[in-house]
């Protein structure tokens, strides 16, 4: 590999960037003009709109298949499917999350008249760390309702640990698992590892249906609350709730989950190739590590994530977003703008997540990256370690 | 063509319904196809970069065209867009909504997702809506927010309502779905008290498979709506309390442009099927249509009627026998919020004349699923109805 780009041709110092235009590198799925047309003109030929329609039945069936699980229930977007998901279990008191747990999550607990209890992370796979979550547990506090656990990052967290925890304690258990759509744990996809799984169909995330969402569950009793919650239509046999939502996804949303869906394999294909291909790419790089999905057999390796250590690299975690970002790559903080860890009163209580979210970062990976990209992408940042006192220099 | 002739050709006792197909009060407009894959065009090609319109903005600046407002905010639903609305308007420390008890079926849930107790206060026999008198009975050391909700037909008292508010001190949130395109003393509507809350449900006048959105002068109520609806960050990223995500996305916004461009034809549609049933009722006395007030800009979107003491059969089995024919016709918000077990603290008084008013109304079909034919179909039917109540209020009793 090519690690000897002159200094004076980094953007950060030449004012040109290296790349035309943006890498953004999320994982931004579209169907194909023509599909996107076909459908549409189906549906204002059917003049069904929203009221869980023919689509969004047919997504929740294919989506509950593929999930291997008794219920899935489609919702506007994962926030407030994480609302009604406590407000279905009936939730009062608090809740241990995991300290990266993203702003939807604490939101959605306060809307639900929750408290958070940060649990700190495992610093290798950054998911929950069942032994903090435990100690918390242990505490003896009476008011905790349950745990809601985040699969992070194309990771699955340690679901028997927590799982027992919940049973020792008679908590509920649920998770976010916005990150995890198509992770494989036990030769089959994940879904139903808790009372309640919330997955996205954001169009930011590996399986999207402009900004839906679906919950997976096996307890019947779970899924018909949920649904009188979401709405009167298509709420099944009518339960008693204590108070309703408005969390109907909408035709022209599930049009595009299905679309996603049919086109998903070949996305996931092409994320695992260029996962693949950071990961030789960085190998020899001192100094940065990419984090490896755990508790997996197969992710969807949507999500290129990077520890920095500075002493061996040789410039900070933002020195180098700085210095990438000048060559129009956009390398991200671990969405630092939607975690619990921006508040300066969770890092002194969390320090694995708090040193994580500082040395960590987020590299372009998705339908719009190709393998040359990365490439490119790898000998840049195999370059800026060489020049890396300079270009520290020039970014602060 | 009307097959009736004998009750025991009503769906209800065996017979042919009237409609394959349901007759619904849904709206369900369809725009047109090509205007809505042209609006598309931006989002498959996915423009709207940082420094571009995108489709939700642009959707935002022509509804506060529409209202003559300076800002518009646009949601998810319109029940997520009232929930914020309600939090950043109640006053601190207060604890209790005043609402009408004669609205929207999930309206005291919204209040409950926010904390507020729903005291419901009484409405005005002729707008069925509430006014300056019914509100300020239900005034408080308590009081956080009045909400005011148009009702299905013409609106409340709008002006005197926002004088109450301010007079007491008290911020005033309105309901506006059912009175988006209409003007109150001349005036649009959008712009009356802190700000107005409108839906663009697929039944709505505006149809966005789903969607709500907020209308304000207030350019600071709008920033935080905004700061509230995208998950609620502070620029540290620090969250506030209540933030939510209850954006609209993209295609629901391209929808909702296409409805727009459709609006001055879908009021003259409206309006011929307005004038239609107006028309034909004219021989059903017992069944009086409310009137839109064409001294003001009106949709003519609802078709709602009273049924008077002298029609001759009960509303629920009205309803059972229209049902059974595919005319989806609904009681008119009956029952009212406080006449319904709650799992949350609501506070009403004697609300006698909302109890009453609760069993007078019915909504006929409407919306563009609705032609000429159809009208005449029903109104056939419901002078079929009249004229063999006994027998058939009789034959109901025996099955």
């Amino acid at each position: 590999m090519n690690t000897t780009l002159p200094i004076e041709s980094f953007g950060i110092l030449s004012g040109s960037p290296r790349f035309d235009t943006v890498l953004e590198g999320d994982q931004a799925y579209l169907p194909a003009p023509e599909r996107y047309e076909s459908a549409f003109r189906d549906i204002f030929t059917r003049q069904y709109y929203t009221n869980q329609g023919p689509l969004a039945s047919r997504l929740e069936e294919r989506l509950r298949a593929f999930h291997g699980v008794r219920h899935a229930v489609c919702v506007t977007n994962a926030t407030i499917g994480l609302i009604m998901a406590a407000e279905a279990m009936g939730l009062h008191g608090r809740v241990i999350v995991p300290a990266l747990a993203s702003v939807s999550v604490l939101q959605s607990l306060t809307w639900a008249g929750l408290e958070p209890l940060f649990s700190d992370v495992d610093p290798r796979t950054h998911q929950i760390d069942a032994d903090y979550a435990a100690d918390l547990l242990n505490q003896g506090h009476s008011d905790i309702a349950a745990i809601l656990a985040v699969n992070q990052w194309g990771s699955v967290c340690d679901t028997a640990a927590l799982r027992d925890l919940a049973h020792q304690f008679e908590v509920r258990l649920y998770f976010d698992s916005v990150h995890a759509f198509a992770n494989i744990v036990n030769g089959a996809p994940i879904g139903g590892q808790g009372d309640i799984e919330v997955f996205s169909l954001h169009s930011g995330q590996i399986m999207g249906g402009a900004e839906g969402s679906y919950l997976c569950t096996n307890d019947d009793s779970l899924a018909g609350r949920l649904r009188n919650i979401r709405s009167s239509y298509g709420a099944g046999i009518p339960v008693t709730v204590s108070k309703t939502s408005n969390g109907r996804l909408s035709e022209a949303q599930a049009a595009l989950g299905l679309m996603h869906l049919d086109d998903f394999p070949r996305l996931q294909s092409a994320n695992t190739k260029l996962f693949q291909r950071y990961e030789s790419g960085l190998r020899s790089i001192l100094g940065i590590r990419l984090l490896k999905p755990s508790g997996i057999d197969s992710s969807n390796y949507a999500y290129l994530i990077c520890e920095i250590d500075e002493s061996e690299f040789g410039m900070s975690r933002d020195c180098l977003v700085s210095v990438l970002k000048a060559d129009n790559v956009n390398a991200r903080h671990l969405m630092s703008f939607e975690t619990a860890m921006t508040c300066p009163t969770s890092v002194t209580h969390l320090p694995r997540a708090a040193q994580i979210m500082r040395n960590h970062l987020q590299l372009p990976l998705g339908p719009d990256v190709s393998t040359q990209d990365v490439d490119r992408v790898c000998t840049l940042i195999a370059a800026a370690k060489i020049h890396a006192t300079a270009l520290a220099k020039a970014s602060s | 063509m009307f097959n009736k002739s004998d009750i025991h050709d009503l769906a209800v006792f065996g017979g042919t319904a009237l409609f394959a197909t349901p007759r619904s009060t849904s709206n369900l407009v369809r725009p047109d196809i090509d205007t809505f894959l042209s609006h598309s065009k931006l989002i498959l090609e996915r423009k709207g970069g940082p420094n571009e319109c995108s489709l939700v903005e642009l959707l935002e600046q022509e509804l506060a065209s529409l209202h003559k407002t300076s800002h518009c905010v646009a949601f998810s639903n319109g029940f997520w867009g009232l929930a914020l609305a309600m939090k950043c308007l109640a006053l601190p420390g207060k604890t209790e909504i005043v609402m009408p008890s004669l609205t929207y079926r999930r309206m005291a849930d919204i209040a409950a997702w926010v904390k507020l107790v729903p005291h419901f206060c009484e409405v005005d026999a002729h707008t069925l809506g509430a006014n300056a008198a019914t509100v300020e009975r239900c005034i408080n050391k308590d009081t956080a927010l009045l909400l005011a909700v148009h009702p299905i037909v013409n609106c409340c008292e709008v002006d005197s309502l926002a004088d109450l508010a301010q007079r007491r001190n008290l911020p005033l949130l309105v309901d506006a779905v059912e009175s988006a395109y209409e003007t109150y003393r001349g005036k649009k509507i959008g712009s009356f008290g802190n700000a107005e809350c409108f839906s663009m449900h697929a039944s709505k006048l505006i149809n966005g498979f789903e969607g709500g959105y907020l209308t304000t002068n207030d350019p600071e109520l709008a920033e935080k709506l905004v700061r509230m609806r995208d998950l609620g960050l502070l620029d540290d990223g620090c969250p506030i309390p209540y933030g939510i995500d209850a954006t609209m996305n993209k295609v629901h916004a391209a929808m909702a442009l296409s409805g727009l461009s459709d609006l001055p034809a879908q009021i003259e549609r409206n309006r011929h099927r307005y004038e239609t049933y107006r028309d034909m009722m004219n021989s059903l006395p017992c069944l009086s249509l409310l009137t839109f007030d064409e001294a003001e800009q009106c949709s003519y979107k609802n078709i709602v009627v009273r049924l008077s003491p002298e029609w001759p059969l009960t509303r629920e089995d009205t309803l059972r026998v229209l049902h059974g024919e595919r005319v989806i016709a609904r009681p008119y918000y009956s029952p009212a919020l406080h006449q319904k077990r709650a799992a949350y603290p609501t506070i009403a008084g004697n609300l006698s004349l909302t109890e009453s008013l609760a069993e007078q109304f019915m909504l006929l079909p409407c919306g563009y699923f609705v032609d000429d034919e159809d009208t005449a179909l029903i109104v056939s039917l419901l002078h079929f109805m009249q004229d063999h109540a006994d027998p058939i209020t009789k034959q109901l009793r025996q099955q």
